[in-house]
């Protein structure tokens, strides 16, 4: 595939925030390859620069060094050409509270540059679709959290875009409403959009994405499709907690598992749960076995050696500040 | 590294005042309806002046002492505007870090849009907003006893204070920009206007001041800018004051335009 085939591409790219004393690396030398058609998810915890790509892809953040192209325009140097093409919808829905659906359709519309019968037919068209045509007059601050979410995405079509970035769509969204979002993704990488998603949740990038790349600390872990990350983990884990404490680091070895909070996880990719719990048994008594679905804990245990961080470690760097 | 993909044909990345116009009137329509919608909002735009009006008028008014055959509700209403104008223009610094906090802002400088459109159409939208409470003003003051000169002085006021707020606005927004948090943007937004306001000539002589502040209330520009309106409402004249004015507003305008221009394209850095 040549260069320009690929719908976003990342290479080495790197951003620092703050000053030389207070810096923080956001991104590390990120590389990334998108193609055309596909819903690539970027997956990684809090901090691992999920946002901080995506707002350098979208041109809201020149990058401290290195290059993004999206469908070959350089977003820093060709950022008028590369914001005709990309839509952009993000964790915190960004429509105008006090403007009806249509009005903030309309206005996104406007600021396309496009004329106003063609913006008029697009926001019907994605009221419509978005299932927000009886909401279509009321203030958008009369909506419900996935209403926002719908009236956001839709937002983010107006332009038409070939490229659309989500970032963290559903975070924070029940269940149901979680769903009904991933069906509007599917349907819209249907229609041949490239999707750009970021995502603290490997089901989500599982049930959307057919690449999914793991993020940690500013540069790229892993990568493949669902299937191939999940087998390099394993459907299930094995939870062995030995009886003595002290026999923790050998029961690793034996298993070839990470020691967590007094247990060790094993993978069931490569052995059977018998062979494993034979291996077990041969090292060091158990008091406790257990299994647990692979979670993007584990495949992050798997790919960095640690646990995804339960506190917020490094917060995303502030959506809007120099100086930091 | 190949350039060669799929691009679509189109010139709108292209600088384009035509654009520029188009973007800036679609986002002062949008800060205007979000204004329109909020009754609160307009409520409490008008009660406070209102409010002024009266407390000057008839608490304080009568121990002002004012030049002899003048009356002091002359000098009020064409002070209160200037002031009114000021707070209009003030506005933009909670409003310009609502949307940066919102994502707002965000989502407006991932699209085509013409860059400084954000910031040109709340700077329109303000002074638009200015216009009108002025007029309230005035109608206000015309209840209360308020008596000026009927001619085009009073239109060339209007327009004057309009110029004001959209010199201010300038300010107002380079302090959005610049700030961090909303909550910050309500107290910097609108703190200096009270000093400005008070030690000037809106609502007392000068003459009746301590030295010091009365050479304070002198340079002060909203002394002029009071000055000025007075000139034309109350005398259809034009004095020396209104040339002061002028020169104080483009100064505002430039220095505070050249300020949020910065901050604004300060904020794709890390």
């Amino acid at each position: 595939m040549s260069d320009s085939e690929w719908a976003v591409l990342a290479r080495d790219l790197n951003v620092v925030y703050g000053s030389r004393n207070t810096s923080k690396k956001a991104l590390d030398g990120l590389d990334l390859s998108i193609a055309n058609g596909e819903v690539y998810a970027i997956l990684g915890p809090n901090g691992a620069g999920k946002t901080t790509f995506i707002r350098v892809a979208t041109t809201l953040l020149i990058p401290t060094s290195g290059h993004v192209f999206v469908e070959g325009l350089d977003v820093v140097r060709e950022a008028g050409a590369v914001r005709d093409i990309i839509g952009v919808a993000g964790q915190y829905a960004t429509v105008d509270e006090s403007l009806t659906g249509q009005e903030n359709l309309i206005l996104t519309g406007t600021l396309y540059g496009l004329p106003r019968a063609e913006r008029q037919r697009r926001a019907t068209d994605l009221l419509e679709r978005f299932d927000l045509a009886d909401a279509a007059e009321r203030p958008a601050r009369t909506y419900s959290g996935g209403m926002r979410r719908r009236l956001d995405l839709a937002a983010s079509l107006m332009g038409d875009p070939s490229v659309l970035f989500l970032d963290e769509p559903t975070t924070g969204l029940d269940v149901r409403t979680r769903n009904a979002l991933w069906d509007e993704v599917r349907s819209i990488a249907a229609r041949g959009v490239t999707i750009v998603l970021t995502t603290q949740y490997l089901e989500e990038a599982d049930a959307l994405a057919s690449r999914i790349s793991i993020i940690d600390a500013g540069r790229v872990v892993v990568e493949g499709t669902p299937t191939e990350l999940k087998a390099t983990v394993g459907e299930e884990i094995l939870i062995l907690t030995p009886v003595d404490a002290h026999a923790l680091p050998a029961l690793a070895d034996a298993v070839t598992g990470e020691i967590v909070e007094g247990s060790v996880r094993a993978r069931t990719a490569s052995d059977s749960v018998n062979s494993l719990l034979a291996a077990a048994m041969e090292v060091t008594p158990l008091a406790g076995v257990s299994t647990t679905t692979a979670s993007l804990d584990d495949v992050f245990l798997t790919y960095t050696g640690h646990v995804v961080e339960e506190e917020p470690a490094a917060p995303e760097p502030p959506k809007r500040r120099r100086g930091r | 590294m190949s350039t060669t993909a799929v691009r679509r044909t189109s010139a709108s990345h292209t600088p384009n005042l035509g654009r520029f116009f188009i973007d800036t009137f679609a986002l002062a329509q949008r800060s205007l309806a979000k204004f329109r919608r909020n009754p609160q909002a307009i409520v409490f735009t008008i009660v406070q002046p209102v409010m002024f009006v009266l407390l000057f008028r008839y608490v304080f008014g009568g121990a002002i002492e004012t030049p002899p055959g003048v009356d002091y509700v002359n000098l009020l209403i064409p002070g209160i505007v200037v002031q009114n104008a000021l707070f209009s223009a003030a506005s933009a610094s909670v409003a310009i870090s609502d949307d940066l906090a919102s994502g707002f802002t965000d989502r407006l400088r991932s699209l085509p849009t013409a860059r400084l459109a954000p910031l040109t159409g709340r700077v329109v939208a303000d002074t638009l907003r200015a216009g009108l409470l002025v007029i309230v003003i005035f109608l206000v003051g015309l209840l209360v006893g308020f008596r000026p000169e009927w001619g085009p002085g009073l239109l060339a006021a209007w327009i004057l204070l309009m110029v004001i707020a959209f010199g201010f606005a300038w300010i107002a927004v380079a302090i959005g920009v610049s700030v961090k948090s909303p909550e910050v943007a309500q107290s910097a937004g609108f703190i200096w206007i009270f000093p400005l306001t008070f030690a000037s000539s809106v609502f007392v002589p000068v003459s009746t001041m301590p030295d010091w502040l009365a050479w304070f209330a002198t340079i002060n520009p909203v002394t002029q800018f009071a000055n000025a309106t007075r000139g034309l409402v109350l005398l259809g004249e034009v004095d020396s004051a209104l040339g002061w004015s002028l020169l104080w507003v483009v100064g505002f305008a430039v220095v505070g335009g050249a300020l949020s221009i910065r901050g604004w394209n300060r904020m794709t850095r890390p």
